[in-house]
């Protein structure tokens, strides 16, 4: 046991987390996109604290897992003092706590999870987070050159979460990683990989929670011939608030990377999207792309989408698309026709819709994400009919 | 390779007119004032002036992520009015010479001889040549110069100045509506359909002179109109300023098409601002082409206001070396029924940058509406640079909404194919080029088509070196 979670965060100390800025987010002639204010983040969180995995508002956050041959699970607070000084080194470094809910996540974390993969597991590792109160949880993957995991993370339970993973991909190395995500109260949620040459990182992210999300996730391209692809889906129904991001930044030549996000919106749901593609000088030979599409099932229900692009290198190939709108009544009347009552062809509809995000989950982590995906969505039309 | 200087003279060479009053630099309250005073001002516009610099003076600049880099900008260096010797004139001939010689170099009087309508030239601040063809005043057409207008059609003018950009929008607009000088006044009456392109040319001349020419366009109900603007400016080392001002108003089931083609000189900050309100069943047209210029931030906007309205933007933006064009069009949907498409491209090259900056919003209740966005740019070498930073809010479900971009290079086998075919690798590069503008080149009137071509070419060139 090598000191405290404090020590941990230690070269970071000394950040005023309520004298940052908001996370960066689109402001158009309508307003700030942002519903972080809205919900009332900066409000003074309870300092008892406790010697359990507890947020500091006495919160539990348990996670139960079945590590598979050649994945090493340490606790934060089980790290050898080697591990220590490495998590030590990387804590924050891909999620730089430069805003405000940044800061905060690190003020508050009280435990987090050191996973390293040192060479190809084809069994997933499932990490089941079980939340109940306010919690700041983190996770810091690290694959050894040539290796390659699947990581499937769900959250459950009800309460406001911040989550961190940040991963860092040695040569060659290959992770999927794909969570499911439904909470009731909110998730802050942010993910970053740093990948390295010939590495791939490919995320899928579906977002169920009821009440509030803000997801971001950034791949850094470091390497030659990185790859990173993220497809994510996220259904808002009620009064939730959604305002999810991926992004890809290439600083080496030869990248490739994906971006698909789908979402329906019901009720007096809301989202924001904001997407980017940065292409550095140094990053010749990149192709990637990034698609938004959204689905409007409700008359006050509203989504904002903002897919930018930040081109430095003109020999690449870069393209982004983003719809929005309602579902095809000839669709609907189509399959009415064939005896479908309408609640399960509305269903049908909406699932087709957001499917394609699932299938782009890589065949080997699909069977796991599919059935998880599928009662998502069928709660979702259920509360939302 | 060397980017080679684009040989711009036959723009650039300052002429040496006679200036006959000349204001210090800087602006204050006795400024304004004074050049209210010598425009002969009813009241109300004097108001309205002083509230914009009231407005100007509060208001921060602007801080957007990814905006050019206004700070080579000294406002209190800028001189706000210059009104050249020359007064208005009616036919050619009665303009001074040393103008006239100017305009010729650019080409306006070909134009006239080709039988546009009316033509108005700016020089300086002041409209000094116009003239309006019989037909057109026949058919009641107003066309005239913006500061005659204020006093010549009162009712007509003041009923819509100011009330379709704000002087509270934002600070370019504030300063603009301060000491607004020149520009056109257009009405064209119910149902008379305008079959010649009206147009005009600007000119700045004087060292660190600003440009503020409000142009106010009223199509009334049915009716129809093209304009078509052009803009030159002669290189100086201080830095120019162009904050003007465009007003549209389109009404029911009429029909505007606006067209410029800007290329201020490299020291020039264009920072322009123009908007549209089209009512029901109206359509309005932007036709852009932004090539010069040091830094530009250009949105035209449109406001479809009744069932059924329409727009279209088509521009291109062209950023060389130094240059950073951040351009980019605006639509609000608020209305059922409406529909808008967005063409945008821009090249850059040699290090320059292109931003394609969109806001497209659709209002609860504007069911049944189109949007479409197209962004496409053309990278010629690595050191270039082009961002897109569209932003769509969709808050009624019953729409169609897209929006695509794409960003890329000339492929080296277009590029061989054509050379293999005995074009020389510019030819080769201009004919690629050209077909990528062809959307936007093929709405402009010939000669400007033409013209634009041309200038692209060169700038073509000088990067090929």
């Amino acid at each position: 046991m090598a000191g405290t979670i404090a020590s941990l965060k230690g070269r970071h100390a000394g950040i005023d987390a309520d004298a940052l800025p908001s996370p960066a987010h689109v402001t158009t002639p309508t307003g700030a996109w942002t519903f972080l204010e809205e919900r009332g983040r900066k409000e003074e969180r309870g300092r008892k604290g406790s010697e359990s995995a507890s947020g500091r508002t006495g919160g539990t956050h348990t996670i139960s897992y079945d590590a598979p041959e050649g994945i090493a699970i340490t606790a934060f607070k089980d790290l050898s003092v080697e591990d220590a000084e490495l998590v030590r080194e990387r804590l924050m470094t891909l999620v730089p706590p430069t805003d405000t809910a940044a800061a905060q996540h690190l003020r508050e974390l009280d435990d987090g999870l050191l996973i390293k993969v040192a060479r190809p597991v084809f069994r997933p590792l499932f990490l089941r987070h079980t939340v109940a109160g306010d919690s700041a949880h983190h996770t810091l993957v690290f694959l050894a050159s040539g290796s390659q995991a699947k990581i499937v993370e769900t959250f459950a339970g009800e309460g406001r979460v911040s989550h961190v993973t940040e991963a860092f991909l040695g040569e060659n190395s290959h992770l999927v990683h794909a969570a499911v995500q439904e909470v009731a109260g909110g998730l802050l949620s942010r993910k970053a990989a740093s990948i390295g040459r010939d590495a791939s990182a490919d995320w899928f992210e579906l977002e169920a929670n009821d009440g509030f999300t803000f997801s971001r996730i950034t791949s850094f391209l470091d390497g030659p011939d990185a790859a990173a692809s993220v497809s994510s889906a996220y259904l808002g129904g009620g009064a939730s608030r959604i305002d999810v991001g991926a992004r890809a930044e290439h600083r080496a030549p030869h990248g490739t990377s994906g971006l698909l996000t789908r979402g329906a919106l019901a009720g007096d749901a809301k989202a924001i999207y904001e997407g980017a593609l940065a292409i550095g000088a140094d990053a010749a030979k990149s192709e990637a792309f990034q698609q938004e599409h959204c689905l409007l099932l409700s008359d006050r229900a509203e989504v904002r989408a903002s897919p930018t692009l930040y081109i430095d290198n003109n020999d690449v190939r870069c393209s982004h698309a983003a719809t929005a709108g309602k579902p095809d009544p000839e669709r609907l009347f189509y399959l009415m026709a064939r005896g479908i009552p309408e609640a399960e062809a509305h269903r049908m509809l909406v699932k087709a819709f957001v499917w394609p995000a699932v299938e782009a989950v890589p065949a080997y982590a699909r069977g796991i994400i599919a059935p998880l995906a599928e009662r998502a969505i069928a709660r979702f039309t259920e509360a939302t009919r | 390779m060397d980017a080679l200087e684009i040989s711009r003279a036959r723009h650039e060479l300052p002429a040496p007119a006679k200036v006959r009053f000349q204001e210090t630099p800087g602006l204050s309250e006795e400024v304004v004032r004074r050049i209210s005073r010598s425009k002969d001002e009813p009241d109300w516009m004097l108001a309205l002036r002083l509230e914009a610099l009231k407005a100007f003076t509060a208001k921060a600049m602007p801080d957007w992520p990814g905006m050019p880099d206004l700070s080579p900008l000294d406002l209190d260096a800028i001189t706000y009015y210059v009104a050249p010797e020359a007064r208005e004139s009616r036919t050619w001939d009665e303009v001074p010479k040393e103008i006239k010689e100017t305009f010729e170099r650019l080409g306006i009087p070909e134009a006239e001889r080709k039988a546009l309508g009316g033509v108005g030239g700016q020089w300086d601040s002041e409209v000094v040549y116009h003239n309006l063809k019989q037909e057109l005043e026949a058919q009641g057409v107003i066309f005239e110069n913006l500061d005659v207008a204020v006093r010549k059609y009162p009712e007509l003018v003041r009923k819509r100045f100011g009330t379709c950009i704000s002087l509270n929008d934002h600070k370019f607009i504030s300063l603009h509506y301060a000491v607004w000088s020149g520009g056109t006044f257009i009405y064209v009456p119910k149902g008379v359909k305008v079959e010649i392109p009206l147009q005009a040319y600007f000119r700045m001349n004087t060292r660190s002179m600003g440009q503020f020419e409000h142009t106010l366009i009223v199509v009334d109900d049915g009716a129809e109109l093209h304009y078509i603007e052009g803009c030159s400016a002669p290189r100086y080392e201080t830095s120019s300023l162009h904050a003007g001002g465009v007003e549209i108003f389109v009404g029911k089931g009429a029909r505007c098409r606006y067209s410029s083609v800007e290329n201020w000189s490299r020291n020039t900050f264009n920072l322009n601002t123009k908007r549209a309100i089209v009512e029901r069943g109206g359509t309005i047209e932007w036709v852009g082409g932004n090539l010069g210029s040091g830094a530009t931030m250009l949105y035209p906007c449109s406001i479809l206001k009744g069932e059924g309205a329409r727009a279209e933007h088509i521009s291109i933006a062209f950023a060389a070396h130094g240059q950073d064009q951040d351009t980019g069009a605006k639509v609000y949907h608020l209305a059922p029924r409406t529909t808008s498409t967005i063409k945008a491209k821009s090249i850059s090259q040699g290090g320059g940058r292109t931003n394609y900056r969109g806001h497209l919003f659709i209002r609860p209740g504007a069911k049944g509406s189109k949007a479409s966005v197209e962004c496409d740019a053309l990278m010629f070498d690595a050191e270039s640079k082009t961002d897109t930073m569209p932003s769509l809010e969709i808050k009624e479900p019953d729409v169609e909404v897209a929006h695509e971009a794409r960003v890329g290079r000339i492929s080296d086998e277009n590029i061989f194919y054509l050379m293999s075919r005995g074009l020389s690798e510019e030819q080769a590069v201009e004919m690629i080029v050209n077909g990528f503008l062809e959307p936007v080149t093929k709405e402009l009137p010939v000669e400007y088509a033409v013209e634009l071509n041309k200038l692209i070419t060169l700038e073509i060139e000088g990067g090929l070196g």
